[in-house]
């Protein structure tokens, strides 16, 4: 069995490369290039010399560059397609260069991905207990057993509060990634003085804006113009001006028809950045939604029965997610639940946000949208697609290393990379060793499976 | 008579001479043809010591080596030397027969609510003592005895940095009761989520830091000003100088400045205190002594850490083996402050087996409630303190509450932590030498030594024998307590 097992492996990649080369050649003639094949290598080639300079100059100093590579898996860059078998190389938690023919530097710790798929770490837009609460860089449990859960799901970056952090197992170091993600808006029906009570601050706000600007003309003219009044631009109003210039992003929940109409009026009224949390009833008002221009972040499993009242579509739709993003709206999606409960069957929680994903593929998605929702189209909307959401030199190095496709029910993440480093490994932690160890179907579990070993040899 | 010791105490008094088995002479056949095995008493005192010596079937010394059967001689409440026994005493000695008992020294505990209430209190409280709670008169530390602590260290109550912990005998003499004025400061923050633990004792190291650079500052503005003024007075001694040509160069020039630069410039203001000393002691003072500006008593205990002031530390409670890592992020500002870990939660509940091998790597000092255990979500069975001990961590024992019932079970839990693989040695360190260590006290207590407080506890057996029960506790030298007078 254990001689089988890596013939087995090879005959497989072969098998795979004679099946897919074909068609990837039809494409185009390199296709783990991406789509724009020149400017990767010269911004690839760009990062290398400049490391090089860097490691030159930086030699004597302490803390030495850290190097780490994935090799041979099935990269799944998101943004720029499939490369097969192609290696990932990082320097200090950052990916420098990706590609078929990348030299490795003399000291680099090489993660073997043979066989595997590579995806960018899954992006959860809502958690609870993976990592710590505000702020996550001072209470974030880095050994905790809910943020190992939350990487054998493949999530390296989580929310909390309103900071978006990295599931950094083992270690304190570079878990922020961003703080003051939204600006939350109460502007519900049930609330009416408090509609109003925004809608009177915006419009206060967006004179101040205007006063502001016929200042600017007026100044031209008369050096001496009076500034318009901002004392009272505190708190609140200050961050209301922030949402007006489009600085900063409002975070509305809405999951009813009208309710979600009310964000978007307000989207349109004021021309700010609105994120939708909930939208269940998303696909009966998609057109609207799609010409406010909101993004949503939707739980697709998220279930509401029809209003027979209304003469009109309500309820929840399995379609929900593939109609919005027909309409060209950003989707992040989440989980029902968003913590580790590890209630239901497959989950309803974060231990399976990929099969989140996978039900918006039920509902009429295709693949390659469905797992943008969980990566990089979840990093937008928290306005951290420069550092995590995919495969792409000069983002960071966060990997979830599977053994099949991410979106099937099967799969199970072997290993986790956050910042470079190893966060997670399904052999060496006691959670899912026992299944298909090594992604081997047959091979039995581990001898020490029971008693669950941890780190204890006792 | 030859002068010798006995391997463990190397102490050698002037008073009285001393013998060993080892060491034997002529002369110490002849002594131990008279003496037999019962220790040696031998020539007369000076009359002004108290000498004190205890007899027993066995002596834990702690430290270093065990004398079975053992004699421990006392002067004047200090353990002068420990020995086998065939040591020599002076004839006046108060001879204590400890007969089967076995005699150790007294149990210290690091930390304790015994019989404090509660209140609650939060931020920087470093100018708190929690020897302001203590009245002795109306306090009973029966419990405590009971179980052969001798000292124990109160901390103050509250959370993020309730003040400092101050260290007192159960029993003894009034005035030798308080014998750690101020041990340690307690950081009693929380690491986890919604706590601002890390928060609290940055923002409190980095004002600490500010004070002093506050006072650096105001040292160096007023060293400017005093060099200013001299170089003032030079160029008038040397403007003067020139016109009067040196006719008379050294009596002159020194008394006239001076009224200039009085009323000339009085930067500080207040507090100039007239230093003595000049040459013309007739004329008015000149110089003002630097008054540094006052630090916030508040965070004192915290400038004296980043000081590096002599016994100055802090005992930080961490909850889980993450906390650590937080910690070190704290303290990467700082050079090497001094700090001691209580390990505040469970064992049950928490797994600090990722942080086993750092803490060992930076010898840390920890107090902990021993308990075996498993980790947590595995069946794995896992002694904490057993794995501390072995990667060289000075672990002192903690008992589980502050009640009768756990002091008098500390050694047993120990006695557990033993059967499940820690060294036993460890374990009697845990509760003597490792805790007195933390609380700043280890060159007086926790062991039997030269020149240590004579604080002992006499078992009818094993101390890690559960049966085992404490007979008598001795203070200073004086049996204190005795477990048939309880009764």
């Amino acid at each position: 069995m254990m001689t089988k097992h890596p013939l087995l492996k090879l005959l497989l990649v072969v098998a795979a490369l004679a099946l897919f080369t074909p068609g990837l050649r039809a494409a185009d003639p390199k296709p783990e290039k991406g789509d724009k094949p020149d400017a990767k290598q010269v911004e690839g080639d760009a990062t290398d010399d400049a490391s090089a300079k860097d490691e030159e100059e930086t030699k004597d100093k302490e803390p030495e560059d850290r190097f780490f590579a994935v090799t041979g898996g099935t990269v799944h860059t998101v943004t720029n397609g499939v490369a097969v078998g192609a290696t990932i190389l990082t320097k200090n938690g950052k990916i420098i260069e990706i590609g078929t023919e990348v030299e490795l530097p003399e000291k680099c710790d090489v993660l073997d991905a043979t066989g595997h798929d590579v995806y960018p770490g899954l992006v959860t837009v809502t958690s609870g207990g993976v990592i710590g609460s505000e702020p996550p860089e001072d209470t974030t449990n880095v050994f905790g057993l809910n943020m190992t859960i939350a990487l054998a799901g493949g999530i390296t970056t989580a929310v909390t509060g309103n900071s978006a952090g990295k599931l950094t197992f083992g270690t304190t170091d570079d878990i922020l990634i961003k703080k003051g993600l939204f600006k939350r808006l109460r502007y519900s029906t049930r609330e009416p003085q408090a509609r109003a009570k925004l809608r009177a601050d915006f419009d206060k706000v967006r004179q101040y804006i205007r006063d502001l600007e016929a200042h600017a003309e007026k100044k031209k003219s008369d050096p001496e113009a009076k500034e318009p009044d901002k004392e009272w631009l505190k708190g609140e109003y200050e961050a209301y001006l922030k949402l007006l210039r489009r600085e900063t992003v409002a975070l509305i929940s809405a999951d009813s028809a009208h309710q979600i109409l009310d964000a978007c009026d307000l989207a349109n009224r004021y021309g700010i950045r609105v994120v939708i949390n909930g939208a269940r009833e998303g696909w009966t008002v998609a057109p609207q939604m799609a010409r406010a221009g909101v993004a949503a972040m939707i739980a697709p499993r998220n279930r509401d029965s029809k209003d027979e009242r209304f003469n009109r579509p309500t309820g929840w739709s399995i379609e929900n997610a593939a109609v919005l993003y027909r309409h060209g709206i950003r989707l992040a999606v989440k989980p029902p639940t968003p913590s580790i409960t590890l209630w239901g069957l497959a989950g309803r929680d974060l231990l399976q946000l990929n099969m989140d994903a996978a039900f918006t593929v039920r509902g009429g998605l295709d693949n390659a949208s469905a797992l943008r929702t969980i990566t990089i189209d979840a990093a937008r909307i928290l306005g951290i697609d420069h550092r995590v959401g995919s495969i792409e030199v000069g983002k960071d190095a966060d990997f979830a290393i599977t053994d099949g496709d991410i979106l099937h029910y099967m799969t199970h993440t072997r290993w986790a990379v956050v910042n470079g480093r190893v966060a997670y490994d399904k052999q060496k932690d006691s959670l899912y060793d026992h299944i298909r160890p090594d992604g081997d179907l047959d091979a039995p579990p581990p001898d020490d499976h029971w008693p669950r070993r941890l780190g204890a040899d006792q | 008579m030859t002068l010798m010791s006995d391997g463990a105490s190397s102490g050698v008094s002037c008073s009285y001479r001393l013998l060993t088995a080892r060491g034997a002479c002529g002369v110490l056949v002849a002594a131990l043809l008279v003496c037999g095995l019962a220790g040696v008493p031998c020539a007369a005192d000076d009359g002004d010591t108290e000498y004190v010596v205890v007899k027993a079937r066995r002596v834990i010394t702690v430290s270093g080596e065990e004398f079975s059967p053992g004699t421990v001689v006392i002067e004047d409440g200090k353990v002068s030397l420990v020995g086998g026994p065939t040591i020599e005493y002076p004839k006046s000695a108060k001879v204590i027969q400890a007969g089967r008992q076995t005699v150790m020294p007294g149990f210290v505990l690091p930390r304790t609510r015994y019989q404090l209430g509660g209140y609650s209190r939060s931020g920087v409280n470093g100018d708190q003592n929690a020897a302001s709670e203590i009245y002795l008169s109306q306090m009973d530390f029966d419990d405590l005895l009971e179980a052969g602590y001798t000292t124990v260290c109160f901390v103050p109550n509250g959370k993020d940095i309730p003040g400092k912990a101050c260290a007192f005998r159960t029993a003894g003499p009034e005035d030798a009761r308080r014998i750690g004025d101020e041990t340690y400061l307690d950081v009693a923050t929380r690491w986890d989520a919604g706590s601002k633990g890390k928060q609290v004792l940055r923002d409190a190291l980095k004002k600490a830091k500010e004070e002093i650079e506050k006072v650096e500052k105001a040292q160096k503005e007023w060293d400017e000003k005093q060099q200013a003024k001299e170089e003032e007075a030079k160029k008038k001694e040397a403007e003067e100088e020139k016109p009067e040509g040196g006719d008379e160069p050294e009596p002159k020039p020194e008394p006239k400045p001076d009224p200039k630069k009085r009323s000339g410039d009085e930067p500080e203001g207040e507090g100039d205190k007239p230093k003595e000393g000049e040459k013309d002691s007739g004329e008015k003072p000149k110089e003002e002594k630097f008054e540094p500006p006052k630090i916030d008593p508040k965070h004192q205990p915290l400038v004296d850490l980043i000081q590096k002031k002599d016994g100055a530390s802090m005992m930080i409670r961490l909850g889980t083996a993450s906390d650590l890592l937080h910690l070190d992020d704290v303290l990467e500002a700082y050079d090497d402050l001094a700090y001691t870990l209580f390990l505040s939660e469970w064992t049950y509940y928490t797994n600090f087996e990722p942080v086993v091998a750092s803490l060992g790597e930076r010898e840390a000092k920890v107090a902990l409630k021993p308990s075996v255990n498993r980790l947590p979500n595995t069946a794995s069975r896992y002694n904490l303190i057993a794995k501390l001990a072995a990667a060289g961590v000075e672990v002192s024992a903690l008992p589980w509450n502050d009640s009768r019932g756990e002091y008098l079970r500390v050694r047993s839990r120990l006695a557990e932590s033993v059967r499940a693989g820690l060294d036993a040695d460890a374990a009697l360190k845990a509760i003597t030498l490792y805790p007195a260590n933390i609380i700043g006290l280890g060159d007086r207590l926790g062991s039997l030594e030269k020149d240590k407080d004579a604080d002992m506890v006499f078992l009818d057996g094993d101390p890690l024998d559960p049966h085992t029960k404490v007979k008598r506790v001795m203070v200073l030298g004086e049996i204190v307590w005795t477990a048939d007078k309880k009764k």
